[in-house]
This record gives C-alpha cells, structure tokens and sequence, in this order.
C-alpha cells in the first residue's frame, strides 16, 4: 500500500495529470467511433512518448488505455453500432434503452459500471498479481481449450426462441472463422485463390460491417418523416441517471460480470472482445428475469461494461507479471516498455518496481477522470440523438468506413466491411442471430487453435483432457451447459406441445 | 417496366414469406456439403499426428453440424408453409414491402459504389457523393435541406480526410486529385 501512495505521489504533477486528462479523452474519441479502438490509440501516441521522461508517458498510454475501453459504450448504446469488438454485448441492452426514451439512464450505468469494473479488475491486479502469474504459467492449451469451448457452448444461451437457428448462426461464424491460413500448419483454406483472404476477415471490419452497415438497411426501407417529431417530455435527468437503490441492486451482476472480464483479461489471447459477451449470457442465465434480456434492462448493460473494463486489470497481470501481452492495447504498452529500455516480467517488480506501482495508480486516477469526463459528456452526448435521422445515419457509415480502412490502409477491408453487412441484413432477415455468430466468429480460431497445440503437445493422446483438474472441471461445466440447455429449449418445449394437443383433442 | 420489376419483387417476398426457412435450410446444406467436399481435398500436413490435429477437423466438423442443421430448418420450414401462406403481405402492407426491398438494394448499391469510387475519384469526392445522395434519399422529399446536406458532405468529408490523413497518419484514397492535395 505504501508503495501505491508513492507511486500516486510520483504520479501528480501538473504535466502528468494533464496528460491523463487528454489521454482519457482521446481514448474515449478513439473508443466511441466504430473502426477506432484503444489499440490504435496506444499505437499513435507511442512516438509522442519519445519526447517524455517514461512516468509521463505511461500516465499517457494507461489512459489512453481506459478511455479507449469506456469509450466503446456511446456508440453502442445510441446508435447501436459497438465502438468496438468489447462493447458488442452493450448494444444488446443499451441500444433499446435509448429506444425507449432511457438512453441519458443507459450512457449513465455503462459510465458508472465501466468505472466499477475497472475499479475490480485493479484490485485483483494489485493484490493477486504474482500469485496470478504463478498460476498462469501452470495453465496449457488444454485450459485454454475447454475454457473457449465452454465460452463456446454459450451460443446456445443467446440463440432466442429457435435454437436451432443460434447454433446454425454460430457454426456459420465458426466457418467463416477458417477461412485462411489454418493455425500451427498454415494450411490455406477457402480462399479459392485470392490473395487477400490469406489472413481471413479481420474482425473489427466484419463485426462494423454487421453491426453498421446492417442497421442502416433495416432504417432505410422507410424514408424517414419529414415532420418535425414531437420531442417526449423526458423526466430531469440528474446524475447520472439512476438511482442508489438500482446501484446496490446490481451488486450481484458487477461482481459475476467483473470476475468474467478479469478472468478472460487475464488469459493471453482472449480480451475484452471475449469477456462482455461471455460475461452478458452468464449474467443473464442467472438473472431472475432472464427473458427481459435484450429488452432494454440496466443489467445487460452493467454485465458488458464491467466485464471489459474489468479485463483491462486482468490483462495488466500477464503484462506486468511475465511480459506476455493479454490482449491488443496491452501488446502496445509491451512496446512501449521496449522502448524505454525496460522488460516486462518477473524482474520488473525488482528493477523498476516504482514504475509499476506507479502504472497502478495511474490506471486507478484514469479511472476516476473517465468518470468525471464521461458524466459531463453525457449530456452533451445524448444531444445526438438530436441530429436529423438522415443526415446521422450516412456521416456514421463514412466514419465506419474510414475506421474500418484505418486498420491496415487495405481496401479488402471496405469490402469486408460490405460483405458482412448484406449477410448482417440476411441473417436479420431470417431471423439468424448476429450474436451468435460473432461469438463463433470470434471463438472459432481460439478453440481450434488451442484443441491443435494441445494435441501436439500430448502427442495425439486425449487423456490430459480428463486427467487435468481445471480441463475436467472447466468440460464437466460446458457439459451441464449443453444438457440444460437441450432440456430447457428442444426436450420441454417438445414435451409441453404434445401435452397441449392433448389436451386440446 | 416499373410494374414488371414490382411484380417481380412482390412474387421473391410472397416466397420469401412462405418459403424462407426452406430457402435457408436448402442453401445452407448446399454450401456445407460443397465446402465439406473441399475440405477433403485440404493439404494435411506431416506435422498433424491425429486427424484432430489436421487442418480438415475443425472445418469438416464444422459443415458436418451445419448440414445436419440446415435439415432441420429444411424440415421446420415444411412444416411453417401453412401458416406462413395465412400470415402472406397484402396490399399496403406488400406494397410497404416492395418499396423497402426496393430501398434497401439502392442503399446497399450507394455504398459499392462509394468503396468503388473511393480509389478512383478520391476519397473527398466519393464521400460527398456518398452522403449527400443518402441525405436525400433516407428523407422525405418534402423535408430535403439543400445547403445543409451539402456543407455538412462537404464539412465531413474534407474533415475526416484531414484527421486522419494529419493526426492518425492514415492516407485515404487520393483518386485523380493525387498531386492536387498531398
């Protein structure tokens, strides 16, 4: 403790506090346009730090960091377009409450629960790090596997009134996951010939092009009124528009959804992206009302936003503990490392150890300043929602394309970014569900990845998957998933049809 | 000819209606056992010691599960012609259907050609294209803005080329304007 207050005290100067003032606003500018992420941010900003002593410049990128996750939630509840890959499970929730009139409510918990999230995940960063990292070294493909395999097994969870529609979705994203170089051989696969597809779709323009560009195409099939609309009379919103009692309220959820992102943070390779859907679908499968998901509910919110900002702590531990990145911004700050000559590891507590207490505070401070900056920006931003329908809608598709461009200066990615929205407007058309096929997606490569290196690594043999403690459980756990829910969605609802004919004849 | 296409459009959403899931579940197993098929062909290297390790499980699994899925759509969507043929648009509600399906592939062609355009006439010039053609279509006619539609084109696009050209150091597509900016 004493060492946090030391590093805290390093930390505030007039210069540093600055810099993490435009930090947490750039990211969060960064965050909150589609095609932009937190990555890019920390990427941009690491030359700028050639000109400042190393305790500025990583007050800089730290906050760069925080405003880059938080930022994910302004697009994503007002427009229902995800700032980014960690707040697609935000729009599920957050969007309809700005469709009911809620969206100062929605931007307010995304804000408070981002912060409590991150406040989370640092404590379990600051206090369990080494013994963390300890563990994690322990921790081989086999994990690894029946961890995204049990992340897997939650497309069934999310997949709505058909389930057989959820999990087609889901195996549809698992197939476009293959596409290109196979992992550990390289075999190329489905790319018939064409160069770019080598790498397979990258996925912030694919998960854009289904999110944006397939929201617009569900807009335009009617011209919007050119009647002025008659503004609702809103209540005065104070705060941040919620109440105490519904803060405690959500206790249970910030908890769940925090311990998921840190979790999932803190394994390398599967981030945020990862953690606010997986932390969504188990904070509403033990909801008590898990039907009013996807309605407009603070919950679904608060399990998104605490679970990716609560990943931010969980991925500092690899990072800081043994100098393996847990996701994309913490493989910059590796670089950043680098290049003030300092190596992130075991050693780092020893040689440097003020520099890391002082990279805690400073991801503590940014977070306070993320909130300050996010209440008084809430009112400003919701006055979006003001902007005229068709002027909004065409200046966000531009600003997603550019974004999506941005990533590799690569015009595949434009058309990626196309291709995923006719097949987001088709599935929506049949009534496929995009959730699941993002988790697929997503999940696809992990799981073979990791099933691939664990054969490899067991010589062809599949017992260390039934005789590593953590595998089994991990597997035992995905089983149960799998049986309730094909009691729950295929075997009931069997059953009580054919009671209701009966009793109808 | 504006009647032959309408008619036209109404007969693929009157399918789409009453057919869709069969539509689905049909292409769905089509491509799988296509992509199955192709898969077989799949190099599997020296280094895969089982054949879950080969570079064909995951995808041969993978279209295996979709194209028992698509046969149950298929058959769910047989079992749905009935009902989907009462609950079939008519009148407003099929024309409100032709005039969305109509809507939606225009939408959809404005940004091909914006991505098209972009290499070729610049990024500058696409985007104001782009946008001020979407002002115009997604309003009303009676609710058409002229200098507002036109100085925001112009504000944004020149804006985001600028941002990002100057602060994020990315070069969107110069097109013929190459050598006029930059």
């Amino acid at each position: 403790m004493t060492a946090l207050i030391g590093g805290a005290m390093a930390l505030i100067t007039v210069k540093n506090v600055l810099l993490m003032f435009v930090g947490v606003i750039v990211g969060i500018l960064f965050g909150a346009i589609p095609g932009l992420s937190s990555t890019m941010a920390i990427a941009l900003f690491l030359p700028v730090t050639f000109g400042l002593s190393t305790y500025e410049s990583f007050a800089l990128l730290v906050a760069l960091y925080i405003g880059g996750v938080s930022g994910g939630l302004v697009s994503a509840i007002l427009i229902n377009i995800p700032g980014s890959a960690m707040s697609i499970a935000t729009t599920y929730d957050g969007h309809p409450m700005a469709k009911n009139g809620q969206a100062h409510k929605a931007l307010g918990v995304g804000v408070v629960f981002s912060f409590l999230g991150t406040l989370f995940g640092l404590a379990v960063m600051i206090f369990a790090a080494p013994a963390l990292a300890r563990f994690a070294i322990t921790l081989q493909p086999y994990e690894y596997f029946a961890l995204s395999f049990m992340a897997l097994s939650l497309i069934a969870s999310v997949s709505g009134q058909n389930i057989f529609k959820g999990l087609m979705a889901g195996f549809m994203g698992i197939a476009f996951s293959t596409i290109g170089m196979a992992p550990i051989d390289g075999v190329v696969r489905f790319t018939f010939g064409n160069i770019q597809l080598m790498n397979g779709f990258t996925l912030l323009p694919a998960v854009i092009g289904m999110f944006a560009v397939t929201e617009i195409l569900l807009t335009v099939v009617k011209p919007v009124s050119a009647d002025k609309v008659v503004q609702q009379e809103r209540e005065h919103i104070k705060g941040f528009g919620f109440s105490f009692k519904e803060l405690i309220g959500q206790t249970k959820n910030l908890i769940l959804a925090s311990s998921i992102g840190t979790i999932v943070g803190f394994l390398p390779g599967m981030g945020g992206s990862l953690a606010n859907q997986v932390a969504y679908v188990a904070v509403q499968k033990t909801s008590k009302y898990p039907e009013k998901f996807g309605t407009g509910i603070i919950d679904g919110v608060v399990a998104s936003e605490s679970s990716n900002n609560a990943s931010i702590g969980g991925a500092m531990i690899p990072l800081l503990a043994l100098g393996i990145p847990g996701d994309g911004p913490t493989a910059m700050l590796l670089g950043a490392f680098m290049i003030h000559g300092l190596v992130a590891g075991p050693m780092l507590f020893k040689t440097s150890g003020e520099l890391v207490y002082l990279i805690f505070a400073a991801l503590i401070i940014c977070s306070f300043i993320m909130v300050v900056v996010e209440f008084y920006g809430i009112k400003i931003i919701v006055k979006a929602l003001n902007i005229p329908r068709e002027i909004l809608y065409p200046v966000v598709i531009t600003v997603c394309a550019v974004g999506a461009y941005a990533a590799n200066s690569n015009m595949f990615d434009l058309w990626t970014l196309l291709v995923f929205g006719i097949l987001g407007f088709m599935m929506s058309k049949f009534k496929l569900p995009r959730a699941c096929f993002v988790l697929g997606f997503v999940l696809g490569s992990l799981v073979e990845t990791n099933l691939r290196r664990a054969i490899q690594l067991s010589r062809g043999s599949i017992m260390p998957f039934f005789t590593r403690p953590l595998t089994v459980v991990l597997l035992a756990v995905t089983f149960i998933i799998i049986i309730r829910t094909v009691w729950v969605q295929i075997i009931l609802p069997m059953k009580n049809s054919k009671k209701a004919k009966g009793e109808y004849a | 000819m504006t009647k032959k296409i309408d008619v036209f459009i109404s007969l693929i959403i009157r399918g789409f209606y009453t057919y869709s899931d069969i539509v689905l579940g049909f292409i769905i197993v089509a491509v799988s056992a296509g992509l199955y098929m192709n898969t077989s062909h799949l190099k599997v290297s020296a280094q895969s010691i089982t054949p879950m390790d080969s570079a064909q499980f995951v995808p041969k699994l993978t279209f295996g599960i979709l194209i028992f899925l698509g046969i149950i759509i298929l058959l769910q969507g047989v079992k749905k012609i009935k009902e989907n043929k009462k609950a079939l648009p008519e009148g407003e509600q099929l024309i409100a259907a032709i005039i969305g399906f109509k809507r939606a592939t225009i939408a959809l062609t404005s940004i091909a050609l914006f991505i098209l355009l972009m290499t070729r006439i610049s990024f500058i010039i696409a985007a104001i294209l782009y946008l001020m053609f979407n002002m115009y279509f997604m309003v009303e006619r009676r609710g058409w803005k002229h200098k507002t539609y036109f100085i925001t084109a112009v504000i944004v696009s020149i804006s985001l080329y600028y941002l990002f050209n100057r602060f994020i150091y990315v070069k969107l597509p110069l097109g013929f304007l190459k050598g006029v900016i930059g």
